[in-house]
């Protein structure tokens, strides 16, 4: 289990690493920055001198390794746009993302968690192919045509609830549910198999044996253990959730990272830019690593050595 | 020699034929993308009017079921265009870029997937961090950034989204490979002496078609959404080009008066995309190897 560990713990690092090696590069194929900072016209001596300011007259590697450096004490540059450290902009806006994806990946979950029970129970039934074709449809889905039927019905319809900002919970209402639709697909399926998997094992066969009622089997039983892949993927569809916000947040204005990033890919504002991409990239690396320690930690299989 | 030839030849005989395994949803999801397609293609012939035509006289008029004539069946948005042409030379860049996307990733993917599954070792060790690499980068923010950086044409975007979609090619590859090494026809053709390259190519290949389609289906579909997004963010396909994701970007300021404009993209794209997972839900249900 430790080498396993060990294994784990160094893909991640390595992972991260070339992930703010990837996002260093995506500054420097910008061009030349300090003709872009100086803006069009401005005489060679206040080109040369933003160069030599910024640090950017030298080598390459020792460019990234100072970058890293400071990135790794929580100093990810200055914006361009607005003159303030890029941190400070971020922690700012990363509560309201982090918020939308909660409350998104707990709808998903709310959903997709009894849908996928009860097709699972009902194998090769009708009521399994409807909760099919709703994962199939939820998959089809593109996120601002949902945003927009939800904008349509909600706020322009029954007048329920607003239609941009992010001021209170009812603001993120919309928002998580077309993002939710987005994550339960494959909530959905995951569920479904891993309870008829676990609904045909000897362990859950041997449950009806006893006599146990049906209602114990399934709750005790079986949703234990289909509960480990769904909290595996969950964790996957929630770091998928905080980068691929982006839209959601332009229609309904939310001055989250997702919006804030896409403003500043216009602005061409790219130490943000930077700080988006390693940002949301460690959120996802972390995010599956504390899922795979948890599958680790419930899975006997593994503390014994016998999987991978 | 003739055993280890028709040991050769086995490897063949156990591809299975499409047509036992083409089931309903396969048929439907099939048939509403073949429909679309033909469309698309045909659309400088069939489409009533050019698709970039002002009329500014005409403008936003109504489609035919909320109120409109059929002089345009789908109505015109605020530039006088008619929308059903519109729609139809969209669908072409629209299908084109999800095309060529997944082709383009296939042929990372696929590659990269057989080459680990097949040396296996340190390969593996490097494809399999590739595709953790991959994994973490978020998508949408680094192709926006990318297109924000490089320019939009359809070409580029076609690139970066490859870039983005070849990861499941690469699993898939790497674990049927891995499967398929000790098999008979792959161990025949080791010993007749043919080369690694011959054997990725000639024998190995072929039994990846199958469940390869599968994934290609799913990633068509996948980059379809994606250039969507992107062209709805502003930093896709750019006008006097069409794409569904960018008819929506362009109706989304009169998504309060006239819905309809940004609601038939919208829906088009719904219908492409989950016809088009439809028939590879079909697909799947024949392929043993996927499931």
């Amino acid at each position: 289990m430790t080498a396993y560990l060990t294994r784990r713990l160094c893909s991640a690092l390595a992972v991260l690493f070339s992930i703010s090696l990837i996002s260093f590069m995506l500054l420097k194929l910008s061009g030349d920055l300090a003709t872009a900072l100086a803006g069009e016209g401005s005489n060679a001596a206040y080109v040369d001198f933003l160069r030599k300011e910024y640090g950017l007259d030298r080598p390459l590697l020792v460019q990234y390794a100072t970058w890293l450096g400071r990135a790794l004490t929580g100093d990810l540059g200055r914006s361009f746009y607005f003159g303030e450290p890029v941190s400070t902009l971020f922690a700012a806006r990363l509560p309201v993302t982090l918020q939308l994806g909660v409350l998104s990946i707990v709808v998903a979950i709310t959903l997709a968690l009894p849908l996928g029970i009860y097709a699972a129970l009902k194998e090769d039934s009708l009521p399994d192919r409807v909760v099919q074709l709703v994962a199939l449809s939820g998959q089809a889905m593109p996120v601002f045509w949902s945003s927009y039927l939800l904008i349509l019905l909600f706020a322009l319809n029954f007048k329920l609830l607003p239609i941009s900002g992010a001021g209170s919970l009812a603001h993120l209402i919309m928002p998580s549910l077309a993002l939710a639709l987005n994550a339960m697909p494959a909530l959905i399926r995951i569920t479904r198999s891993g309870m008829s998997d676990a609904l045909a094992s000897d362990y859950v066969r041997t449950a009806r044996a006893k006599g146990l009622r049906s209602h114990t089997v399934v709750v005790k039983h079986a949703l234990r253990n289909a509960l480990v892949p769904l909290v595996a993927i969950a964790a996957v569809q929630f770091g998928l959730l905080l980068g691929g916000s982006v839209v959601v947040e332009t229609i309904f204005a939310i001055d989250g990272i997702g919006y804030f990033t896409w403003q500043a890919i216009s602005q061409n504002d790219y130490p943000v830019v930077q700080a988006a991409v390693l940002i949301v990239a460690s959120f996802y690396v972390l995010l599956t690593l504390a899922a795979d320690l948890l599958n680790m930690w419930v899975d006997p299989r593994f503390t014994l050595g016998l999987a991978p | 020699m003739n055993a280890t030839l028709s040991l050769l030849r086995r490897g063949w005989s156990g591809y299975p034929g499409f047509a036992h395994t083409l089931s309903r949803s396969t048929f439907f999801g099939g048939s509403i993308v073949v429909a679309i397609a033909v469309c698309a293609v045909l659309s400088p012939w069939i489409a009533p009017f050019s698709p970039d035509a002002q009329q500014l006289t005409q403008r936003l008029v109504p489609p035919v079921f909320l109120g409109g004539s059929l002089a345009h069946p789908l109505g015109t948005d605020a530039l006088g265009r008619d929308y059903l042409s519109r729609l139809l030379a969209g669908a072409k860049l629209t299908l084109f870029i999800g095309l060529g996307a997944t082709v383009i990733s296939a042929l990372i993917g696929i590659s990269m997937g057989m080459v680990a599954g097949y040396f296996r070792g340190r390969v593996e060790t490097v494809v399999g961090f590739f595709i953790n690499v991959r994994l973490s980068m978020p998508i949408m923010l680094i192709m926006l950034s990318l297109v924000g950086l490089l320019g939009n044409s359809t070409a580029l975007i076609m690139i970066v989204l490859s870039c983005f979609l070849w990861d499941r090619f690469a699993v898939v590859a790497r674990s049927i490979t891995l499967q398929l090494q000790d098999r008979e026809f792959v161990l025949a053709a080791k010993a007749a002496g043919c080369t690694d390259l011959r054997i990725l190519i000639g024998e190995i290949l072929p039994n990846l078609a199958r469940p390869l389609l599968v994934v290609a289906t799913l990633e068509v579909a996948h980059a379809i959404l994606l250039e969507s997004a992107l062209s709805f963010l502003g930093l896709g396909v750019k006008s006097p080009s069409v794409s569904w994701g960018l008819m929506i970007a362009e109706a989304k300021d009169y998504v309060f008066f006239e819905a309809w404009l940004l609601n038939i993209p919208g829906a088009m794209i719904f219908i492409l995309v989950g016809a088009i997972n439809l028939f590879c839900e079909g697909l799947k249900a024949g392929s043993s190897s996927l499931r």
